[in-house]
């Protein structure tokens, strides 16, 4: 039973195998036609140029135009991320700094508040 | 290590306009921090708020530490009469849940939208009581 089990793996990895050979037959058929004259070969530069060089451009120009717009954009808060970003302060005082340095723990104690706290 | 701005000059456009139409609505003065608290997140969105100065009592500071994930709104004493910490607590649950999600302007804007609408209500004197 298990015999059997590592033929037919055999016979498919030789098939498969055989199979490649035979679909690539056609290729024996190319022999030089009359007139045709090859021109020279491609130098090792060349070559490489051409099967590394522009595959690689072609992707470094996708990466591109994938990361562009979000580069345009800024940068974008994640939350999963640290957060690097210079604080904002909308609405604040002209100089806050200052103003920051100016409240005084009493100043604050002094009147109360409301609002609320919430965490994500 | 700070580096980078938090908002594109069209998200900060947003938020201003956001700002200003609270103000011009609602006569709601709210001012949006957006950065690292100094100790208590607490504590600091009151430093913060006493800093706007004389005129704090009548102003709302939004404190958004996206660093600790905190977010404070601080009322002042006089705007807590049109504005109570249930309407305040609202716009917060409502900012979160953007802020969640990775949009801290989209937040920000509909949370101070949220206050200024709640801070337009009428006063009610004679209301019905509802138990």
């Amino acid at each position: 039973m298990r015999d059997l089990r590592v033929r037919a793996r055999l016979a498919a990895v030789a098939g498969s195998l055989l199979l490649a050979v035979l679909l690539a037959a056609p290729a024996l058929a190319a022999t030089r036609d009359d007139g045709e004259e090859p021109g020279r070969g491609l130098s090792s530069g060349q070559a490489l140029l051409i099967f590394i060089g522009v595959p690689l451009a072609v992707a470094v120009l996708l990466g591109l135009l994938t990361y562009l717009p979000s580069i345009a954009r800024g940068p974008r808060y994640r939350p999963e991320r640290t957060w690097t970003a210079n604080p904002v302060w909308f609405g604040g005082p002209d100089d806050p700094e200052e103003a920051l340095r100016l409240t005084s723990p009493e100043e604050i104690a002094r009147t109360s508040r409301g609002g609320a706290s919430a965490q994500w | 290590m700070p580096s980078g701005d938090a908002f594109t000059e069209r998200q900060e456009q947003e938020i201003t306009r956001a700002l200003r139409v609270a103000w011009e609505e609602s006569e709601l003065r709210v001012s949006v921090f957006v950065g690292s608290s100094v100790g208590d997140p607490r504590a600091y969105a009151e430093r913060l708020h006493t800093a706007l100065g004389r005129d704090a009592r009548s102003r709302v500071l939004v404190l958004v530490d996206p660093a600790n994930r905190r977010l404070e709104i601080v009322t002042g004493e006089d705007v807590r009469r049109r504005l109570d910490d249930r309407a305040a607590a609202l716009a917060a649950l409502s900012m979160t849940t953007s802020f969640t999600v990775g949009d801290l302007t989209a937040g920000i804007v509909t949370g101070v939208r949220m206050l200024a609408d709640a801070a337009r209500r009428p006063r009610v004197l004679h209301q019905p009581s509802v138990s």
